[in-house]
């Protein structure tokens, strides 16, 4: 049994078959072309993919494929961005009068589907808190027919418990649909544990340069084939094939980047723990994370987005940002380079803490940390600043 | 320090460098025009300054403690500049006789042409070298480990000499690469790396870089690299820029796999002899580990068989693929007898042709027990 990271870099990749090309090739190519009147004949007959007019394409095809294995799902449907999956997601499985239950905290990638464009098609959308699965059960209706959640949660890390949830949705029929981005396929599974669907609504992990945007859903051929007919096609948000070129790129490094992210991390959660300035430090991976049973059963590993409560007031945040070196200021998500994001006026997080967001990238652990401590020194005394550039 | 950003300066904050994919630069005015034109540091036309490839000339100049690089099309185009900048007709040259075999065509072949006499030594030590000064030598070509048999010049020893003398010293520090090992700073005058190897690191680059005081590379930009033109696309820059992203964890990565692949093909009875100057039973073991800091991904092993076995041995692997090159994120295993050129090598105290059974590995990012199970398999086929 090949590791599933040997598997990652080889699968579904046919150098003899590109010209012996170590690299497959970026197939541009907006539409391909038979060779005679019978061969178009017959791939028409057989209702071939590159010749009827679907989006497919082979440089995107392999990374579709790497991405199912990845997640252990049997398809997967890659998109332009992560909004694109999410809507072509959701749309594939909706109609006027069904009703859809979404958690509260999911991405704000999901608020304008959910607010606004599904309650104009006569979608109803119910939001709920999700962390008891009693409160779930019972925003459930007769016409619920999809549950959508984010695990863990993208400001707060919150975690829902997959198997409850699919357990609950499985007996009733109704779809499950999950936003993966945060563990990435390496350290959590979702379709594992009874969920149907699972969607990376960013892919900066999964490409890992800062320098692409995408989105994918994986999940049963059936499903996948639902959306790309229903969803994705109609819409048309296809992954460009130099995109998917570039994350096949990244997807090299994916192994090596995550376990860097997990190893500076964890440290760095610890340290602005322990440190005065920080009020409580919010990481599945933190010592005193509320939910570790939940962390324990779903995660196999941590990557390296947190985010920190600091005491007192805005100008504390405003000192603490400003004096950051290493840490650029961006909505930055696991790229190469360490960024922070004040959360101030973010929806999904408590409104009346002193959030900032961190993403840990691949610079020296030990610069990382000296770059936080001095800045949650200058935070907390407001000295220090003869240190800063 | 990898991910050092000084030296960039985003176009509207972006966090990933822009491509500048334009051949020429367009000015407001007359004036600016004919001020920009003798100026070495203006962007003016592509082949000379292009902010892409020289955000990656100042990280590269960085991570090997140099004042400045020059990026080329290719590493024979980078090395060939290096050499070019330092000779005149009538220099003489000492080489390694196991460089790489193009370089020492170079060398050998293409400068002898214009006047130019090459020595091609055995020699790892500096006696070897001291012996084969003359009153003309310039330039020492160094490289170390050699191409197939990991032989360890003695750098230190070796650098003293030629500052001694007054000779030019190159290296070609591919295998190595600045995170294991910085020759400037033992005072080697000129560094040139393939940075088709680990420094892009995913087989998709081929491309060039020379290293040195500002002086040096002055010389090169104003007459080698204009003057030829060997020129790296910023296209291949960018490629390198995000492959340097990952270069320090995907070193850690190769060499922790290589050690622990080359100590598991140690144990094979179908092995014969495992050639990795990290190991201990490698002659130069200490030489290697009191000037690298760490081991890169490339080895060779002799096998306990013959050509045929080789052939069995090479087409049974499965992970590892058949090419050339190294430094990707793919492990490639070449069968050096494709070479047909003859590998001496002492074994028990006898020196051989080692040529059929020698094969040259590149280890990947694979998982490291994936790789020992696919050799295990492929020696159970001789």
């Amino acid at each position: 049994m090949m590791n599933p990271i040997t598997k990652l870099l080889h699968q579904f990749e046919f150098p003899h078959e590109n010209g012996d090309a170590v690299v497959p090739p970026i197939l541009a190519s907006s539409y391909f072309t038979a060779r005679s009147y019978e061969e178009w004949a017959e791939r028409s007959g057989r209702n071939d993919r590159l010749q009827n007019g679907q989006p497919d394409n082979p440089t995107v095809e392999i990374l579709e494929q790497k991405l199912a294995v990845l997640e252990n799902g049997e398809s997967c449907r890659c998109f332009a961005s992560g909004p694109a999956a999410i809507a072509g997601t959701i749309l594939a499985f909706v109609k006027s009068g069904d009703h859809v239950l979404c958690m509260q905290n999911v991405s704000h990638l999901a608020h304008p589907l959910f607010h606004e464009y599904l309650p104009r098609f006569g979608v109803e959308v119910t939001f709920v808190d999700g962390s008891r699965e009693a409160d779930i059960e019972q925003a459930l209706k007769e016409n619920t027919v999809l549950i959508y959640l984010e695990s863990p949660s993208p400001c707060l890390f919150s975690m829902h418990d997959l198997r409850a949830i699919a357990g609950i949705a499985q007996s009733r029929g109704i779809i499950t649909a999950i936003d993966n981005t945060w563990a990435t396929p390496l350290f959590q599974n979702p379709l594992d544990h009874g969920i149907d669907l699972v969607i990376h609504s960013s892919v900066e992990y999964l490409s890992g340069h800062s320098d692409m945007e995408g989105g994918a859903v994986i999940g049963s051929m059936g499903k996948v084939k639902q959306i790309k007919e229903k969803g994705a096609d109609v819409h048309g948000a296809v992954l460009s094939p130099v995109q998917a070129w570039f994350m096949l790129r990244g997807l090299r490094t994916l192994a090596v980047r995550m376990r860097r992210y997990q190893q500076s991390s964890l440290q760095i959660a610890r340290m602005l723990q322990d440190h005065p300035a920080v009020e409580k430090v919010y990481y599945p991976g933190a010592p005193e994370y509320g939910q570790q049973e939940l962390a324990d059963r779903y995660l196999r590993g941590f990557s390296g987005v947190m985010s920190v409560a600091l005491k007192g007031t805005e100008a504390h945040v405003k000192r603490f940002v400003n004096a950051l070196r290493l840490f650029r200021i961006g909505v930055g998500w696991g790229g190469y380079n360490s960024t922070v994001t004040p959360l101030g006026s973010d929806s999904l997080n408590n409104a009346d803490e002193m959030l900032v967001r961190l993403s840990i990238g691949l610079e020296d652990t030990e610069d990382l940390k000296i770059d936080l401590l001095r800045a949650l020194d200058y935070a907390l005394t407001g000295k220090g600043g003869d240190l800063l550039e | 320090m990898l991910l050092d950003e000084r030296f960039e300066e985003p176009l509207h904050g972006s966090a990933a460098p822009a491509l500048f994919q334009n051949s020429l630069f367009v000015k407001p005015s007359f004036d600016a025009m004919k001020h920009d034109r003798y100026n070495p540091k203006s962007y003016f036309y592509s082949r000379g300054n292009n902010p892409t490839v020289n955000l990656l000339e100042s990280k590269l100049a960085q991570l090997e403690n140099g004042e400045d690089a020059k990026c080329f099309g290719s590493g024979m185009a980078a090395i060939s500049a290096a050499i070019m900048s330092v000779l005149a007709a009538g220099d003489h040259v000492v080489c390694s006789n196991s460089a790489y075999q193009p370089t020492r065509d170079i060398l050998g072949k293409y400068l002898k042409r214009f006047g130019v006499e090459a020595t091609f030594l055995d020699a790892v030590d500096e006696s070897g070298w001291r012996a084969a000064i003359r009153p003309n030598t310039r330039l020492f070509l160094l490289e170390s480990p050699s191409s197939f048999l990991f032989e360890i010049q003695d750098l230190r020893a070796i650098t003293s000499l030629a500052i001694e003398k007054g000779i030019v010293t190159i290296m070609d520090n591919t295998w190595a690469t600045p995170v294991f090992f910085n020759p400037l700073d033992i005072g080697i005058d000129l560094v040139a790396h393939s940075l088709s190897k680990y420094i892009s690191g995913h087989s998709d680059v081929v491309g060039g870089v020379v290293i040195g005081s500002a002086d040096r590379l002055k010389k090169i930009k104003h007459d080698e690299a204009a003057l030829f033109g060997g020129r790296m696309s910023p296209f291949e820059a960018l490629l390198v820029l995000r492959g340097l992203r990952t270069l320090e964890i995907r070193m850690e990565q190769h060499q922790q796999s290589t050690l622990q692949l080359a100590r598991f093909l140690e144990d094979q009875p179908k092995v014969r002899k495992v050639i990795h100057p990290g190991l201990e039973s490698h002659p130069q073991h200490s030489l290697a580990s009191s000037l690298f800091k760490g081991y890169s991904g490339l080895f060779s092993f002799i096998l306990n068989t013959d050509l045929a076995g080789t052939k069995a041995f090479v087409d049974s692997l499965r992970i590892f693929q058949i090419g050339v090159s190294w430094g990707g994120f793919e492990s490639l295993a070449l069968p050096v007898a494709i070479l047909e050129e003859p590998i001496p090598y002492v074994l028990d105290g006898q020196e051989v042709d080692v040529a059929d059974t020698l094969v040259r590995v590149s280890v990947g990012l694979e998982d490291a027990e994936d790789l020992c199970e696919d050799m295990l398999q492929a020696l159970n086929r001789i």
